[in-house]
């Protein structure tokens, strides 16, 4: 009799014998005596059924495999408990490979299947089922040996969780990976490793890593292969760590590089070489700027110790020549040793009150201004400076009368003040300084020191209100601490004004203060 | 050693010379003083260029030196006149660095300002000392 399974029949253990049983060969498709122990002792799941499908033989392994003991003679088709395709579909065992290879009269191969045990363990196996044929050729059954593939699915599916971790561990880390084979060529490339050459792996992928990414030297010059440090590697054997080089855009442009470079090994063989990299541009860029903050703070350190120190040298020294040797000094001596104290202190007040302006005074904070006249600020400096200074020539000229402007009472004649001593530090012994105000072309109030010394490279005169800045031609001309003219555009600017230097072609430069004229009501 | 406005050799001897090379005008007055109110005959010079032709000009025993000069600066002097073949001993008087300088340019002396015009006058004596 045979009996069709339909999909989502549930196989009762009624309709199998407890394990224990022994397996009932049926008399015609039987293997003799010999034939079975043979089947026995292989291990090997073994079954066979006759041409209707039922269940004549199976042996120990097969019983194993299955977690079950079929009913022979009444079981058909497979002695599972159930069926899945490897996709994990439920799979009728009338549509089991034995019950096509019983259909169709023809062995079934390279099919994969899954049986579920009665106990809910699933085991993946390859049926082989073989027709067998009387001496006439005529179908009286078949014969199927179940291969457990389990082991090897494991292993497959260990190998695929593993590469796919891997995938997402060098999909999604920053540093760039290129994996090279021995011959130099490309077989890998992350994600990172894209974004940092600028090409997609399928670009580069078996293209030469060192005429591609690698081909020049940071100058630009063509680097020769036996240069390369991947190539040097991949030949040596070696493990590079940290080396630092340049590679190459596809747009030409270089970038600086971090590398590590090492073998990769299968099988204890050599073959290839993986190559991690980062760009070290902006690292490159941070040290330069470390650098360059060091070497500023060296210079800012010597150009303060330089201007504070100086005048107090000149203070003390004379102090202790007063002190120790009043009777060897002349009294023009003496008399020229006190004023030198009394200017290098004053001196030095200023640069003090300088320094302590500019680090007071926060860019964008504002001054309380009022109204005032800007000629009186401009005397008030010109006056203080008259007496530090009696031989240099200062002229003081107004258009007319110049508008009342807004600005700050103390601080404006700071502001003079520091614009006529940086006037007169770099010009000529004779050269005169002229001021002139006047009201400006945009509603505004304006002051304009003229001198007629050393002037300003074009490309300076933005510079020179940069705290600590000094120009070249500055430096070569006088010592300064470069902090005036900072100090003139903090001040000015917390007044709501500006304030910019313009070069004259014929030498020397103006100064420009323009502050807002006071409103008429 | 003397102080005290004598005079920095025995009276049979030569006054010593010295050349003052600082751009600070009130400085460069204040060491003339130190040196010539202890009997030493003071030169100056406002940078590393006027130096060089002072040199030109007269014989010194020392020179004292500043480093950060407008025109040409201490270093570039120094240099310059070695290259030029004079050999006489150099003080870096500086207020920033001046050992180190003394070190890199292998100079005599070095004296970082402030300074006692005592000490001065000695360190003169000792660096003219060794040329000796």
């Amino acid at each position: 009799m045979v009996t069709t399974r339909q999909p989502g029949e549930t196989l009762t253990p009624g309709t199998a014998a407890p394990l224990p049983q022994a397996p009932v060969p049926l008399p015609a498709i039987l293997p003799d005596g010999q034939s079975s122990a043979v089947l026995e002792a292989l291990g090997v799941a073994v079954y066979t059924t006759d041409s209707c499908g039922r269940i004549t033989y199976y042996n120990e392994a097969a019983a194993e495999l299955w977690g079950r003991r079929p009913e022979i003679g009444v079981d058909e088709w497979c002695g599972s408990w159930k069926i899945y395709t490897t996709e994990g579909e439920h799979l009728p065992h009338d549509q089991c490979p034995m019950a096509i290879t019983l259909r169709e009269n023809r062995p079934v191969r390279g099919i994969e299947a899954i049986a579920e045990r009665p106990d809910g363990t699933r085991i993946n196996f390859m049926p082989l089922p073989t027709p067998l044929r009387d001496e006439h050729g005529n179908l009286i059954g078949a014969v199927n040996v179940l291969v457990d593939v389990t082991d090897r699915h494991r292993a497959e599916a260990e190998a695929i969780a593993q590469r796919d971790l891997m995938t997402t561990i060098s999909q999604n880390m920053s540093t760039g990976l290129v994996m090279v084979d021995r011959d130099n060529q490309i077989e890998f490339m992350n994600r990172a490793a894209e974004e940092i050459t600028g090409y997609t792996f399928e670009q580069l992928r078996g293209k030469d890593a060192h005429d591609t990414i690698h081909r020049q030297y940071p100058d630009g010059t063509p680097m020769p292969r036996d240069e390369c440090t991947i190539a040097q590697s991949n030949a040596s054997l070696e493990r590079t760590e940290s080396h630092e080089d340049v590679f190459v855009r596809p747009d030409g442009s270089r970038y600086d590089v971090i590398c590590n470079i090492a073998p990769v090994l299968q099988s204890g063989a050599r073959v290839g070489m993986i190559v991690d990299l980062r760009d070290a541009t902006e690292e490159k860029r941070a040290q330069e700027a470390i650098k360059q903050s060091l070497e500023l703070k060296d210079q800012f350190l010597g150009l303060v110790s330089h201007e504070l120190r100086t005048p107090i040298a000149t203070i003390i020294g004379n102090a202790i020549l007063l002190q120790r040797r009043s009777e060897a000094l002349s009294p023009e001596s003496k008399t020229q040793a006190l004023a030198d104290i009394a200017d290098e202190s004053q001196k030095l007040q200023r640069i003090i009150e300088n320094l302590l302006l500019i680090t007071r005074l926060e860019a964008s904070q504002s001054l309380e201004t009022e109204p005032l006249r800007l000629p009186i600020a401009a005397e008030e400096a010109v006056m203080a400076f008259r007496r530090r200074n009696p031989l240099r020539t200062i002229s003081i000229e107004t258009d007319g009368d110049v508008p009342i402007a807004v600005g700050h009472p103390m601080m404006l004649p700071l502001v003079f003040d520091n614009l006529i001593s940086n006037a007169d530090k770099y010009s000529p012994l004779d050269a005169p300084i002229h001021i002139r105000m006047y009201g400006g072309p945009d509603g505004d109030v304006r002051a304009c020191i003229r001198d007629y010394g050393i002037g300003i490279d074009g490309a300076d005169t933005s510079h020179v209100f940069t705290p600590f800045y000094r120009s070249r031609r500055a430096r070569t001309q006088a010592s300064g601490i470069g902090l005036g003219l900072a100090v003139c555009k903090r001040v000015i600017e917390a007044q709501g004004g500006r304030i910019w230097a313009a070069t004259r072609p014929e030498g020397g430069c103006d100064f420009i203060v323009s502050l807002k004229r006071a409103s008429d009501d | 050693m003397t102080t005290n406005g004598s005079p920095s050799r025995s009276e049979s001897e030569e006054p010593l010379r010295v050349l003052v090379i600082d751009d600070d005008q009130a400085l460069l007055r204040m060491l003339r003083l130190s040196l010539a109110s202890a009997g030493v005959n003071v030169v100056t010079a406002s940078d590393g260029l006027i130096g060089l032709e002072r040199l030109k000009e007269h014989g010194f025993d020392v020179i004292l030196l500043d480093l950060q000069m407008p025109n040409m600066d201490g270093r570039a002097f120094y240099r310059e006149m070695r290259n030029r073949g004079y050999d006489t001993n150099v003080v870096i008087v500086s207020a920033y660095g001046a050992e180190e300088a003394k070190r890199e340019l292998n100079a005599a002396a070095a004296m970082p300002k402030p300074l006692d015009p005592d000490q001065l006058v000695e360190t003169v004596q000792r660096v003219a000392a060794l040329s000796k």
